[in-house]
């Protein structure tokens, strides 16, 4: 129940924070407001790219040394991703933006 | 001045409405399509981050007291229209509407949140080849558990919805209301797994299909503008 609550907290003050800080890009944190119109995008190119890696690897039409170029590649990717939004002043939940009533930029497709 | 809707469901079912909402405003009716819709008129500075958390509360009230007798299509919180807004919306979603909440007024959506061991963190591993199969482990270890729990509530669940999200999986079971008990009971006997969350009863909104682009009426619309 106390992790319901927490996680339930944490929505709310997201929400709030979004009501205000939505890719806010005033002249003093422009450069903040940028980086996480241009970080989430690309982490969400990112995700994609890795579950399509994931994909081809199980479905055995990658040789082993493409598995570990597209790996290796993917994992850089990541690691910048997470330096630039710490340079920023960003977490790494701001990149997931939130649209207002279309939701969240990265949520799955339903199922 | 804006509105906040709440929620809508159909015209001819008798709610059990409160008397006020978000920040004691009183609750209104807008009969439209043979849907209702429920809403307040609010200025937008009436909410502010110093106070959504109660508003979201108040709403969240609103819509579970709606929603213990009938089925409803709640809103999401905060989602501010004008009145010829959310006229417009009822009657370009009547027929999706009433056609859901016709075939599914007696069912609800229990949610479990299945959340990743690793979520959001990057993997430790040295290798690109290792770091790829750590991420697959990942994604099989949080399909094996969605798998068990539908076994498990096989007998009480109508249908099964899935979406991956930033810290997991979450996992939507559409349930008639009467199998609620049982559900839980079957869950009871399940060995608790802190990785495992689980809520609801709630509005079974991720079974309400998505708009069809193809729609024609929509491609007239579209024409038209």
């Amino acid at each position: 129940m106390g992790r319901a609550i927490e996680g339930l907290n944490q929505e709310l003050a997201s929400i709030a924070s979004g009501t205000t800080q939505r890719l806010d890009c005033n002249s003093e944190n422009i450069e903040q407001g940028l980086a996480r119109l241009v970080l989430s995008l690309i982490e969400l190119l990112r995700k994609l790219l890795e579950r399509q890696a994931i994909r081809r690897m199980e479905g055995g039409s990658l040789h082993d040394s493409q598995i570990e170029e597209m790996g290796l590649a993917l994992m850089k990717l990541e690691q910048k991703i997470r330096e630039l939004a710490e340079h920023f002043g960003l977490r790494p939940e701001d990149l997931n933006l939130d649209l207002g009533p279309l939701g969240n930029l990265w949520t799955d497709e339903k199922k | 001045m804006p509105v906040i809707p709440y929620c809508i469901l159909l015209d001819d079912c008798s709610p059990n409405v409160p008397v006020t909402g978000v920040g004691d405003s009183h609750i209104q009716r807008l009969s439209e399509g043979g849907l209702l819709a429920l809403y307040s008129e609010l200025e937008k500075r009436n909410i502010s981050p110093n106070t959504l958390q109660s508003a979201a509360l108040q709403f969240h009230r609103v819509v579970q007291t709606v929603f213990e007798h009938v089925a409803v299509v709640p809103f999401r919180f905060p989602t501010w229209l004008t009145p010829p807004e959310l006229i417009q919306h009822l009657q370009q979603e009547s027929p999706r509407y009433k056609a859901f909440l016709t075939s599914h007024a007696n069912y609800v959506q229990m949610e479990a949140r299945l959340a990743s061991v690793a979520s959001g963190l990057p993997t430790n591993a040295t290798t690109g080849t290792a770091h790829l199969r750590a991420r697959a482990a990942e994604s099989h270890r949080l399909r094996n558990i969605a798998d068990t729990l539908k076994n498990l509530l096989a007998s009480e669940v109508i249908e099964w919805r899935e979406r991956g999200t930033q810290e997991g999986l979450r996992v939507y079971a559409l349930v008639d209301r009467r199998s609620i008990t049982g559900f839980r009971e079957r869950l009871s006997k399940r060995e608790h797994d802190i990785n495992v969350r689980w809520s609801g009863p709630w509005p079974a909104t991720e079974f309400l299909e998505s708009p069809r682009r193809s729609d024609p009426e929509r491609r007239t619309e579209k024409d038209r503008a």
